[in-house]
């Protein structure tokens, strides 16, 4: 009887060991998959906002996309957004704006995968206008030893993180009926390649 | 059950396991890192250092954060008794906002697509909102038109209220959400 029953405790032992064998590597093998997957999904996706706005529109140039839900699909009602996809391939890129007193105006430099790198508000704006030279690092050693050191830089000159990317310009709808003025001071925004500040070779 | 015929089927339920769990959260995305006060929750790295599935779900929907320079976005998906928010419900949310520049409170669907209703009124900005003599608000969230600021509801589904702050005073810490300077979201009866 006794025989019977380690024999049995055995057989069950060795059943929950290899039941507990599997799941352990079942879960293992899941979460590398999880992970991989997780983190192929930015390089492979095909919806992603710098991939809708260049399928739209590929030049460098502002175009309101709040109203277009094939690209942007989350966004504060109460706020207009702009955006502008650059390649500094092309050239220096260059965003002008002299903001207005008391209406809020954002420009964020992202990286194709959306990440933000840089932002400002009007608020930052120095003798009435914004004025942003974004460069990549050579583009700017090549500027800069043509600067005259006398002379005040105009612009405030960034070092994008990634040579592509876009420029997401967000203007408050304050009241109702203002919406098409935010539109207006969106698009009057000078979003272009700069191609005067690259210097003779 | 041959062995190699086991191993191929835990190899299946792994990538079904694997990529399933990636397709739901990369759908959803996961609330990683994101700072909670009452039912309202931010993710103040969305923009500018987002984590693996604030990625994921971004390259999927196309969604363009706030950089935090700009502002800091909530979501609420809850009242403040925990339930979820639907639309045959009423609501009054009321209190403090943090200190900002401006802010901007609005509906958005389940999918976190913004609502639209006939009258086109999603939301209210800090600009425009009605107060009373000592600058308190208070937004009525109905399917009945009511008297002050009417936010109309137009079907019984869940919805999220977002409170976008812009130029918030306090930048990238906690105290920006503290549950004493957030709005609450008081349900008051359901059809």
């Amino acid at each position: 009887m006794q025989l019977i029953n380690k024999s049995a405790r055995l057989f069950i032992e060795e059943r929950a060991s290899r039941v507990l064998y599997w799941t352990v590597l079942i879960t293992a093998v899941a979460i590398v998959v999880h992970v991989s997957s997780l983190l192929l999904i930015p390089r492979f996706a095909s919806q992603d906002a710098y991939i809708r706005l260049t399928r739209k529109s590929p030049e460098t140039r502002v175009s309101l996309i709040n109203a277009d839900s094939q690209i942007f699909t989350r966004s504060d009602p109460n706020v207009v957004v702009g955006a502008c996809p650059y390649r500094l391939a092309d050239g220096p890129l260059r965003v002008r704006t002299k903001p207005e007193a008391q209406e809020f105006l954002s420009i964020a430099f992202h990286a194709p995968d959306g990440t933000a790198f840089f932002a400002v508000t009007d608020k930052a704006a120095t003798k009435n206008e914004l004025n942003i030279l974004l460069v990549t690092q050579q583009q700017l050693r090549a500027i800069e030893s043509e600067d005259d050191p006398e002379e005040p830089v105009p612009e405030l000159r960034l070092v994008a993180a990634s040579n592509d990317g876009f420029v997401v310009i967000r203007s408050l709808v304050q009241r109702p009926g203002e919406r098409v003025a935010a539109e207006q001071r969106i698009m009057s925004i000078v979003c272009e390649i700069d191609k005067s500040e690259m210097p003779e070779n | 059950m041959s062995r190699a015929f086991f191993v191929f089927l835990s190899m299946v339920a792994s990538l079904v396991l694997g990529l399933g769990s990636t397709y739901l959260l990369a759908d959803r995305g996961l609330e990683f890192g994101v700072v909670r006060s009452g039912p309202w929750v931010a993710n103040l790295r969305a923009a500018n250092d987002p984590d693996p599935y604030v990625r994921a779900h971004s390259a999927k929907t196309g969604e363009i954060a706030l950089a935090l320079a700009e502002g800091i976005r909530l979501k609420a998906t809850a009242s403040d008794d925990g339930r979820p928010l639907v639309g045959n419900c009423s609501y009054i949310i009321a209190g403090n906002t943090p200190q900002s520049r401006f802010w901007t409170i609005f509906l958005e669907s389940k999918d976190g697509v913004t609502i639209e209703n006939d009258i086109h009124r999603n939301g209210f900005t800090s600009s425009e909102i009605l107060r009373d003599e000592t600058g308190r608000w208070s937004i009525f969230l109905n399917q009945a038109m009511t008297a002050g600021n009417w936010q109309p509801l137009i079907s019984s589904d869940n919805f999220s209220l977002v409170l976008n702050l812009y130029e918030p005073t306090i930048l990238g810490g906690t105290s920006a959400i503290q549950r004493d300077r957030l709005p609450y979201i008081k349900r008051i009866k359901c059809n």
